[in-house]
């Protein structure tokens, strides 16, 4: 009895909980009532207060996550150290300071910026590499691919300045068929996320259960 | 020896890419920079829509990766729009933003004798994704009751003048990622407000369906954008600067591109003989 209980509280109330979310913010689209939409309105504040709380979740997850390894002492130690070394005193500056203060604009510009700037700047040397590498002009297909990419990379800076022509068959190349592939990315998606949004109402969908959903 | 040509070391192609990358950003050489008509018809929409005392929304959406592309975009639009006159809100969804809105309220406002909570407000970064997109759109007041800094937002001029995002005459998304997306699909087909948005060159392929279906109003891509944006608002800022190394850049890989298929072709006409 106590196990049904305990299986009825863990599975069937997060499922009817879910249902009950679902419908409610579903139908407020559809209905126009006040009262409705406030209640609604309320819901997806609460929304972004537990997000909130769930950035600090995360951290903790890290924490531990990453100080179990550094006990493990093994080859990733040092990068743990290094993760909960920054975290700690990001954390403690953040909290102490603020996110105004001198000393975490110091840390922002002089560490976080240039670190992030140079991991994305050095996909420069990849993308070099990887273009002489892969537009190679092996069949009708590659050398579609190969011209498309020099036109659409012509029509920014001096390119569309030694032939105009770049911007004109380039802005063709993204309106039409790169809009059309596009399209059908982002409405195939939406169809997707439409049929597990509904899945998920429903309780068809338990995944998120874990392992009490099957 | 032509056939080598479609095999170079890596390491070649790396210090090729990295002097001629580097040597424009030392010192530039001033190479003209055509406007493509995106940017020309976004700027023509501001200038034809916002006028003075009209509230903008910025949403600072990206953090020190794409900061490169986004950040000239975000200075060059955010003066154009201070030179206007109008008032702006600055928001943030994406934890890393909040920086570049200390740097308009601090270092740009100032130079158009910006007042803070009169011209200006800097919201703080509330979490939750897409939810928060749509908090955005259903009930800003209770979203937000405290500015970036932790004063009140109540009695702050421009906030007062503020009664839910329909005040805003348009909303500025600067973002990498889905953001510019939650926007449109929570703020501007709710609530028909206009939505601009300055993406980096990644993602422009994705965004442009919506600027073709006219769900954007304005549509910035990448350095080369902000570039052509600052040019047209006769701002001078890094990206026209930057764009040199970004041209030389792209000669030398279809220049690279060009070899590696000259070898390659040589190569299989040799093996076909």
């Amino acid at each position: 009895m106590k196990e049904m209980l305990e299986l009825f509280s863990k599975r069937q109330v997060p499922l009817a909980v879910a249902f009950a979310t679902g419908m409610l913010i579903l139908l407020q689209y559809f209905l126009k009532i006040d009262a409705w939409a406030l209640i609604v309105s309320n819901m997806v504040n609460w929304n972004v207060i537990i997000s909130a709380f769930a950035l600090a979740v995360g951290m903790g997850n890290l924490f531990v996550i990453h100080s179990k390894k550094l006990r493990m002492k093994g080859k990733e130690t040092l990068y743990s150290f290094v993760l909960l070394f920054a975290m700690v005193v990001w954390f403690i500056i953040g909290v102490s300071q603020g996110t105004t203060g001198r000393v975490y604009k110091q840390l922002w510009d002089n560490m976080l910026l240039p670190a992030q700037a140079t991991m994305y700047s050095t996909t420069i040397f990849f993308i070099t590499s990887a273009a002489y590498r892969a537009f190679r002009v092996k069949n009708a297909q590659a050398a579609v691919l190969l011209i498309s990419a020099l036109l659409v990379m012509g029509r920014v800076g001096i390119g569309a300045v030694l032939w105009p022509g770049f911007q004109t068959v380039s802005s063709w190349i993204m309106a039409i068929p790169n809009t059309a592939g596009m399209r059908a990315v982002t409405v195939g998606g939406g169809m997707a996320l439409v049929g597990n949004s509904i899945r998920i109402i429903l309780g068809l969908e338990r995944n998120y259960l874990g392992g009490l959903g099957k | 020896m032509i056939e080598k040509l479609a095999d170079l070391d890596r390491r070649i192609i790396y210090g090729a890419i990295f002097i001629v990358v580097l040597m424009p950003l030392i010192r530039p050489f001033g190479l003209p920079l055509a406007i493509t008509s995106d940017v020309e018809e976004s700027y023509k929409w501001v200038h034809e829509n916002i006028y003075e005392d009209d509230i903008v929304f910025i949403d600072v959406d990206f953090d020190p990766s794409s900061a490169p592309e986004l950040l000239p975009q975000y200075i060059a639009m955010s003066k154009d729009f201070m030179q206007i006159g109008a008032k702006i809100v600055l928001v943030s969804y994406l934890p890393g933003g909040f920086m570049y809105q200390k740097q308009l309220v601090e270092e740009t406002a100032p130079e158009f004798d910006y007042e803070y909570g009169c011209d200006i407000i800097s919201l703080p970064f509330k979490a939750g994704n897409e939810s928060a997109y749509n908090a955005l759109g259903r009930d800003l007041k209770s979203l937000y009751t405290e500015d970036y800094y932790g004063d009140r937002l109540q009695g702050m001029v421009l906030w007062e003048r503020i009664n839910s995002i329909t005040d805003a005459k348009a909303v500025i998304c600067f973002c990498a990622g889905d953001q510019a997306i939650w926007m449109i699909r929570h703020v501007g087909q709710v609530h028909d407000i206009p939505i601009i948005n300055g993406t980096v060159a990644s993602s422009g392929a994705f965004m442009t369906p919506f600027w073709e279906s006219k769900q954007l109003s304005g549509f910035v891509v990448g350095m080369s954008g902000a570039a052509e944006y600052e040019q047209l608002s006769n701002f001078v800022g890094r990206a026209a600067s930057a764009m040199d190394a970004q041209s030389f850049g792209h000669i030398l890989i279809t220049l690279f591109v060009v070899l590696g298929n000259t070898g390659y072709l040589v190569a299989k006409r040799r093996d076909n003989q």
